[in-house]
Formats: structure tokens, C-alpha cells, sequence
């Protein structure tokens, strides 16, 4: 590359001036090109991609039917969870101050290894904060833009943000922060061979966490005060605080516990699962408390979403495993498996509800039914199955002739179970060809090694194939943890009213409120609230499984 | 694998019992995950009274008696409102007696069925409950929306996420990994986030662009976007996940190819459209593939964005058909194996393709 720009230079002659000629003009039209090429799609990805998220939080301050109503702060929120609704928005800033303070750290460390002056990175957060100023104003004029048809006439919407301001400060923040650049390798450039870290983006992400932290904290704040109840809300605020505290130090002895040896550990050990299991106890004691006056078709779906995920991820996880493992043998009709296994993650997924709708219908003929009469040799049984809001837990155990399994009045709802067995049908499949894959990627060598020092099949399995293959159950597991959070068309077919909304999932219930309800600004408020924890539970998972995937 | 086949060869002749207990899972897993396909199969030639009686299989294959047979291709010769004596050929259906609660596709509405003197030319028995689906869901019109909409999405998605792909793979530009890292965090917003918000600015750009008199579909309507292919296409035509995919293939083209090029005066366009391109059918293939499916499952957005029949996609469909007639599971099983069919069809004659596409991306589609 570098031969043939000498060449064009010295060809190219030296008095064609512009923007586009020369060695600069060429990286110009370079770079532009590049931005050609990436408008489209970037365009489309802004506009229904990321811009949504933004104004899905907008709209979730607004009493909005159809048309956006009158500004009610944090309502919704707190009509959703009840007081929660402080812990959950305090946890937001706090996230928020947490990635700013981390991002800000960060690039301070990069400063002192670089053995550059402290204030340096300092210094580029002036710009940067111009730039973020520059960057909200354009994305309030973006959604002052969408605004309905006379919502700004009418009052309830108002006029936010300026194009031109917004691009005058992230130009003004650009060239001042190519300033401080310059200036500060110029400074630097005294000691030799030194070259300076490019602080912009660090600065520029450092002021995005920082002021949202202190945007949403003190909104919030605000908010509670101006309710009138902080007092009462503090208390329940306080008794959640203390139960996350309680699980919180629970993990932290837990984790100082493995570091152990072997007797301590066991002790250490046992005092964290203590901890964990009083403030568990604690938070399941005070929820009804915390919880009153909130929208409780919200929780019922929060948990109905959890059994759901609970009931089949790992059945569908180890069931792929096994089928996997298999599969990797050395057996006849390998493909065959393999592709009969993927047929039921082709089929459409409403056209797979509907045979489980069928299959699962109440009359006492129907497959579900005979089948359980055969099973419990009672035919008299008749089990509602998708119309049965009752727990799963009692009815199959009075079914199985278990009578005093009626009092239990926890877990899922059999309507729920079958919806659980039709995701697991569906995904199986999935899961197994991804674990092939997997396996696929395991070194032979350490089956040959193993082989020579004598073990047996569960011992290579044990101690090669599943920890080899902790990366692809760990992805597997984050995406279908999130995927049951997003499941939507099988439920959707397979909910039937008379399960009282035991089978609607969160995001069911977001799509019921937002579509047949109509509440636009509610139904933002639980579409954020959903987005938050699915986004708390990849990081979580991600930071389990730092220290327990194996990436061979 | 080489030390299990070793084992093979030392055990050969004798009984291997680990191994028939592993071809015991995999067929039993292989019956568990076909049974409700079957299942759906068999019921779907069943007439109603045997699917509610909880048969496994239609055991009442006459024609004539009971079900009555379904009638594909007729003359019918009438006379019509004006006085004149008309002859029409055309495909009827006519269902057997338990669905006749659905006849909403009876012979003709402005006329008599006693004027009709009608000539049967052709019968098909037995796929009765077939044709009733077909006709009672509408399949036929939801089917043909749903090749529309893949058609327009693909012609954007194509373009636009190759050109993206491109510029992140060869190109090099400020803030590329900024922008690259933003999109694939975009990967993980649900779904569900971003269904009200874009329902409400698709809305608004519709209004918006029929205010400055934009009507990209040429109807007459104010809001062309809402119910009609724009607010169903646009919003797909580039996904992070096609762009990742592509950028990830692009970039394993060796860059000798790009020099040799621009050397021989090509541009970046040429290079894309004459080099890049044919080396990427494969990775093009699965993401045409994926978007297919995902068009053939949407739901949840033609739901919100879709009022009538004229571009109401096939899951859609299915799913009202499968409201309106909750109590006739034939009909129902019907409608869904229709709608299985085309999805069967393409995964038979793609299923390498496809499984290994799934294997090397991890997609969730």
C-alpha cells in the first residue's frame, strides 16, 4: 500500500489543489466513500434500532391512549411495581454511576502507565461534556420531531431541543477537543517515542454515565418529593436495601469462602448460604408489604416469565447435551438425526402452538387427556390443561393420586407447563446443533490422551467434554434465558382467558396492555423495566461465567 | 471420534449394549419430536367428529356418505341480477356438513343456489378439510403477501447491510470501531422495546411523508406507512446481525484480491459487485434464508401495523383463522400443515445449508 501511494504522489501533479486531490484529498474521498456506504444502514438502525429506546422512555412518561396525554413523571413506574419502582430507578443511576466512575478510573490508569500528567484526561472531559450537550439536543429535536399531530398545539408535548444548537455544540466540542489533542502531544511529544491514548471517547463515555446518573437520580428524587409520601416510600425503600444488602454479602462470603482451604471453605460456605437463605426469607416476607397498591398482573407476569424460564431452559439445555453427545458417537444415520431433531424449530411457530393447542384441549377424548388416563389408570380424569390457571404441582399430583399435593400453592400453572413442553419441543433441535458444533471444536488429542490413560466414557466425559464445552452451554444459556423473555408468538396462540393471565409472560402482557389496552405510556414503562432486567441478567450471566467457563 | 472408533473395532462382533441404549434415546427422542407433526398430519384428514373423539388416526376414508367431497373446478352456469345468463368457471369449495358454521365462501351470495346449474369437471375427495382451510383462512392472498414482503425487505437488506459490511470489513474511516461496537449493541435490545416506539414513528413518518404529498406506495390513502409494505419492510431492510455476518465473511477475503484490483483501476464499487459478491453467496444464501423464515414467523409488528387483508402476512393469518374457528381442530390442523408445507419444503432441499448456517452464527431466528 505505502509503495503505491508514493507512486500516485509523485504522479499526481503537485498543482492540482482541492479537496479532493492530494494525499489529504484522497483520505477525504476515502472516508467519505466509507460513509456512503455505511449511510443506509446506519440511517435505519439509528431510526428503528436505537432511537426507540430512547423514545420508548419518553412516551413511559407520558399518560398516553393513542394520543400522548399529560406529563406524569415517573406514574407509570411506580403504578407498575409500587414503591419498587425508587429501588429499580435508584439502581439505574447507580448503574450509571458505577460505568462512569469505572470508565473514568480506567482512563486514568491508562494515563499513569502512559506516565502522562494526571490533568490530561482531565481536561478532554470539557469537551466531551460540549459534545454530549450537543448530542442530546439533536436526539430532543428527534423526538420532538415525531411528536403527534397536535400534541404540541394541545400542551402536552413541548418543543425540546435545537438541530442547530445541538450541531453547533458537537462541532464546537469536536474541534475543541482537537485542540486539547494536539496541544497536549505537544506537550508530550517532548519526552521521545511517545505516543498519546485518545481520550475523546473515554471522555465522551465518562460524561454520558456520569450525567445520566445524576439526571435520573435526581429526577427520581424529585419525583419522590414531590409525592408527599417520602417518608412511608423511605421505609420500604430501606427494608429492600437491607434485603439486597443481606444477598449481596451473601455472594461476597461466598466467593471469599472458595478462595479457602479445604475446612474453612466448607464453614465459610455454609455461613454464606445462611446469609443468602435469611435475606431471601426477609425480601419473600416484606414483598407484599413493598409491593401494595402495585399493578399485581405485572408481577403475576414477572413471575410467570421466571417459571417459564425456570421450567424450560435446563430440561431443554440438558436434553440438547445428551442428544448431542450422542450424536457425536460413532453411530449410523448421523445426518438423519440431526435433521429430524431441527423439524420442529422449522415448523411456523404458530402452526406448531396450534397442534399443542389441539393436542392439549380439555375434552376427556383428547390426546392429552387419554394419554394421562392411561398413565394414572383413571378414566375419569379430565384435566383443562390450557384453560387451567391452577398450580401445575397440585392438579398432576391429586392426578397421580397424590391428595395431599392440593394444598401446594406455589409454581407454575398447568397452562403454563404446556407451554413450557411446547418450547421445549421447539428448541431442542436448536440446542443440539449448536452443541455439535461445540463439540465439533474439541481437540481430538485430549480424547486420544485420554483414552491412553485408561478412562472410562463418563470420566471423559466429566472431565473433557463438559467442561470444553461450558462456552457453548454458557451462550446457549444466555440466549435462551433472553429468549424466553422475548417468546411471544406461541404464547400468544396458546393463552387462552381462562387461564386468568397464569400463561402470559411479561412481554405478553406488554403486547395485551399496549396493543388491546391501548396504553401507550404504561405499556413503555414495563417494555423499559423488561429491557433493564434482561440487560442486568446478560451482564450478570456474563460475569458468572468469567469464572466458570472454560475457554479452551 | 478416532478413539471411539477404535473401541468399535476392538468390540466388533460382540453385543454392545451402551450402543443400543444410545440408539434407544436417539429414536426415542426422534418418535417424542415427530409425534406432533404427525399428529397434525393425521388430524388434518380427520373430519371433526374423529378429532374430537381423540383418534390417532382418520379411520373413516370414505367419500360420499359422511363428507361430503370438496369440489375444485366447476361451471356454473346462472342468471344474475341483470336478467342475463351467465356461465362462470371458477374453483368453489364445497365443505362437508360439520363446518358448515364456516360458510362464509358458499357458492355465491348474490344468487340463488337453486338457479345454479352446475357442472363438476373435477374432485378431489378426501383433502376436504384442504380446501376449507385454504378458502376459510384465506391462505392463498396471506401466502403471496408474505413473498411481497420478503421480495422488497431482501432488495434493501441486501443492499444495504453488503455496503455496511464492506465499509466495516476493507474501508478504513474515523470512529469505525465506535460505530461497529454501537450496532452490535443494538443486538441486544429486545424486540419488545422497540414494537411501541416503532409503531408511533413509523405512524408519524407515514403522516409526514404523505403531508409533503411522499406517497411511496402511489395509493390514495394520507398514511401510506401504516398498512402497507413500507412500515412492514423498511424497519427490516438493515439488521445488525446480517451486517455482523457479512462483515465477519468479508473480512476472511484476502486483501491480495483488493490490491490486484485496484490495480487494474477498479474502485470500491466494482471490487464489491465483481469480487466480493460471488465469493459471498453462502453467507448471502443463509441470511436471504433466515429472513424468510423470520418473515413467514412474524407476528407481534403485522399485528400492530396491518388492518385488513391486503398485506396481512401468513402467521397472521394462520393465527385469526385459528381464533375464528377455535372448536373445528381439523380445520385448524389444516390451515397450520398449509402453512408448515412451504417451510418443509424449503428446509428439505436447504437443510445443509441451513444447519450449518445455524452451527457457524448461532442465530435465533
Amino acid at each position: 500500500m505505502t509503495a503505491q501511494t508514493v507512486n500516485q504522489e509523485t504522479a499526481a501533479p503537485s498543482f492540482r489543489k482541492g479537496i479532493f486531490n492530494g494525499r489529504r484529498g484522497r483520505h477525504f474521498r476515502e472516508n467519505l466513500t466509507a460513509y456512503l456506504f455505511l449511510a443506509p444502514a446506519a440511517i435505519l438502525i439509528f431510526t428503528f434500532g436505537i432511537f426507540p429506546i430512547f423514545y420508548a422512555s419518553y412516551v413511559s412518561l407520558y399518560k398516553w391512549r393513542i394520543k400522548q396525554g399529560e406529563f406524569r413523571g415517573i406514574a407509570n413506574y411506580v403504578h407498575a411495581m409500587g414503591d419498587v419502582a425508587y429501588v429499580f430507578l435508584g439502581a439505574i443511576a447507580f448503574f450509571f454511576l458505577i460505568a462512569g466512575v469505572t470508565s473514568l478510573i480506567r482512563t486514568l490508569k491508562t494515563a499513569r502507565e502512559n506516565k502522562i500528567p494526571i490533568q490530561f484526561p482531565l481536561t478532554a472531559l470539557l469537551p466531551g461534556a460540549v459534545v454530549v450537550y450537543g448530542l442530546v439536543e439533536i436526539l430532543l429535536s428527534f423526538i420532538t420531531f415525531f411528536t403527534q399531530e397536535g400534541a404540541i398545539e394541545s400542551g402536552h408535548a413541548q418543543v425540546l431541543g435545537s438541530v442547530p444548537i445541538g450541531l453547533l455544540a458537537v462541532i464546537i466540542g469536536g474541534v475543541l477537543s482537537t485542540a486539547v489533542y494536539r496541544w497536549q502531544h505537544s506537550q508530550v511529544a517532548e519526552t521521545p517515542h511517545k505516543i498519546l491514548p485518545n481520550f475523546n471517547t473515554a471522555s465522551i463515555m465518562t460524561v454520558i454515565f456520569l450525567a445520566g446518573a445524576f439526571f435520573v437520580g435526581t429526577f427520581t428524587y424529585q419525583q419522590l418529593m414531590a409525592t408527599g409520601q417520602a417518608p412511608v416510600v423511605w421505609v420500604k425503600v430501606r427494608a429492600i436495601l437491607q434485603g439486597l444488602i443481606l444477598l449481596g454479602l451473601a455472594y461476597v462470603i461466598w466467593n471469599w469462602g472458595m478462595k479457602q482451604f479445604s475446612n474453612l471453605k466448607l464453614i465459610v460456605a455454609l455461613v454464606g448460604a445462611a446469609v443468602f437463605i435469611g435475606g431471601g426469607v426477609y425480601l419473600i416476607s416484606i414483598w407484599p408489604v413493598v409491593t401494595a397498591g402495585s399493578d399485581p398482573d405485572f408481577y403475576l407476569s414477572l413471575s410467570v416469565t421466571v417459571f417459564y424460564a425456570i421450567g424450560a431452559v435446563p430440561a431443554q439445555l440438558l436434553t440438547a447435551m445428551v442428544l448431542a453427545y450422542l450424536l457425536f458417537q460413532d453411530i449410523k444415520g448421523k445426518a438423519f438425526f440431526r435433521v429430524v431433531f431441527f423439524i420442529p424449530y422449522i415448523a411456523p411457530t404458530v402452526a406448531g402452538a396450534a397442534i399443542f393447542d389441539v393436542l392439549f384441549s380439555l375434552r376427556p377424548t383428547s390426546i392429552a387427556n387419554s394419554l394421562m388416563q392411561a398413565i394414572t389408570r383413571n378414566p375419569e380424569l379430565q384435566l383443562s390443561w390450557l384453560k387451567e390457571p391452577g398450580h401445575a404441582i397440585a392438579i398432576l399430583g391429586q392426578a397421580f393420586g397424590l391428595e395431599s399435593a392440593g394444598a401446594w400453592e406455589y409454581g407454575p400453572s398447568l397452562a403454563l407447563i404446556v407451554i413450557i413442553l411446547f418450547s421445549i419441543w421447539r428448541y431442542v433441535g436448536y440446542d443440539t446443533v449448536i452443541f455439535l458444533a461445540g463439540l465439533g471444536n474439541i481437540p481430538h488429542v485430549l480424547y486420544e490422551a485420554a483414552e491412553i490413560d485408561g478412562a472410562n466414557r463418563w470420566q471423559v466425559f466429566r472431565h473433557i467434554t463438559f467442561p470444553l464445552l461450558s462456552p457453548t452451554t454458557f451462550f446457549l444459556s444466555v440466549i435462551s434465558v433472553i429468549g424466553t423473555f422475548k417468546a411471544f408468538n406461541s404464547i400468544w396462540v396458546l393463552r387462552d382467558t381462562a387461564a386468568l393471565g397464569t400463561s402470559d409472560t411479561a412481554s405478553v402482557y406488554f403486547f395485551e396492555t399496549f396493543q388491546r389496552g391501548a396504553r401507550f405510556g404504561y405499556a413503555s414503562s414495563m417494555a423499559m423495566v423488561l429491557f433493564v432486567i434482561i440487560l442486568s441478567l446478560t451482564i450478570i450471566q456474563n460475569r458468572l461465567a468469567e469464572k466458570r467457563v472454560f475457554y479452551g | 471420534m478416532a478413539s471411539q472408533s477404535i473401541k468399535h473395532e476392538k468390540s466388533a462382533g460382540k453385543i454392545d449394549i451402551p450402543r443400543i441404549l444410545m440408539y434407544i434415546a436417539l429414536l426415542g427422542y426422534t418418535f417424542l419430536s415427530l409425534l406432533p407433526l404427525y399428529y397434525m398430519i393425521s388430524s388434518s384428514l380427520m373430519t371433526l367428529g374423529e378429532v374430537n373423539a381423540g383418534l390417532w388416526y382418520p379411520k373413516d376414508i370414505r367419500v360420499g356418505t359422511d363428507i361430503s367431497p370438496c369440489i375444485l373446478y366447476t361451471t356454473d352456469t346462472f342468471v344474475n341480477d341483470n336478467g342475463d345468463r351467465v356461465t362462470e368457471t371458477r374453483f368453489v369449495v364445497d365443505i362437508p356438513e360439520e363446518a358448515a358454521q364456516v360458510q362464509k365462501y358458499g357458492p355465491r351470495s348474490d344468487v340463488r343456489q337453486d338457479d345454479i346449474v352446475r357442472d363438476e369437471r373435477f374432485r378431489i375427495p378426501f383433502f376436504t378439510n384442504y380446501c376449507a382451510a385454504w378458502e376459510g383462512a384465506n391462505l392463498g392472498t396471506y401466502m403471496w403477501n408474505t413473498f411481497r414482503i420478503v421480495f422488497i425487505t431482501l432488495a434493501g437488506l441486501v443492499v444495504f447491510c453488503t455496503m455496511a459490511a464492506y465499509a466495516f470489513a476493507r474501508m478504513e474511516f474515523p470512529g469505525k470501531n465506535l460505530l461497529f461496537g454501537i450496532m452490535l449493541a443494538t443486538l441486544m435490545v429486545p424486540e419488545m422495546v422497540q414494537q411501541l416506539p416503532n409503531f408511533l414513528l413509523v405512524t408519524e413518518i407515514g403522516n409526514f411523508f404523505g403531508n409533503q404529498g411522499l406517497n411511496l406506495c402511489g395509493a390514495e390513502v394520507r398514511n401510506c406507512w401504516i398498512n402497507n409494505w413500507p412500515a412492514l419492510t423498511i424497519p427490516f431492510m438493515a439488521t445488525p446481525i446480517s451486517i455482523f455476518l457479512l462483515r465477519q465473511h468479508f473480512a476472511t477475503i484476502p486483501s491480495e484480491l483488493w490490491d490486484a484490483a485496484r490495480i487494474d483501476g477498479a474502485g470500491h464499487v466494482r471490487f464489491l459487485i465483481q469480487v466480493v459478491i460471488p465469493l459471498s453467496k453462502g453467507v448471502l444464501f443463509v441470511i436471504i434464508l433466515f429472513a424468510f423464515i423470520g418473515a413467514w414467523n412474524a407476528l407481534a409488528w403485522p399485528i400492530l401495523v396491518t388492518s385488513g387483508d391486503s398485506w396481512r402476512p401468513i402467521s397472521y393469518g394462520l393465527q385469526s383463522f385459528l381464533n375464528d374457528e377455535g372448536n373445528l381442530g381439523h380445520l385448524r390442523m389444516a390451515g397450520s400443515m398449509i402453512t408448515t408445507l412451504p417451510l418443509l419444503i424449503l428446509y428439505a432441499f436447504t437443510q445443509r445449508v441451513f444447519v450449518e448456517g445455524i452451527s457457524t452464527s448461532g442465530l435465533k431466528g
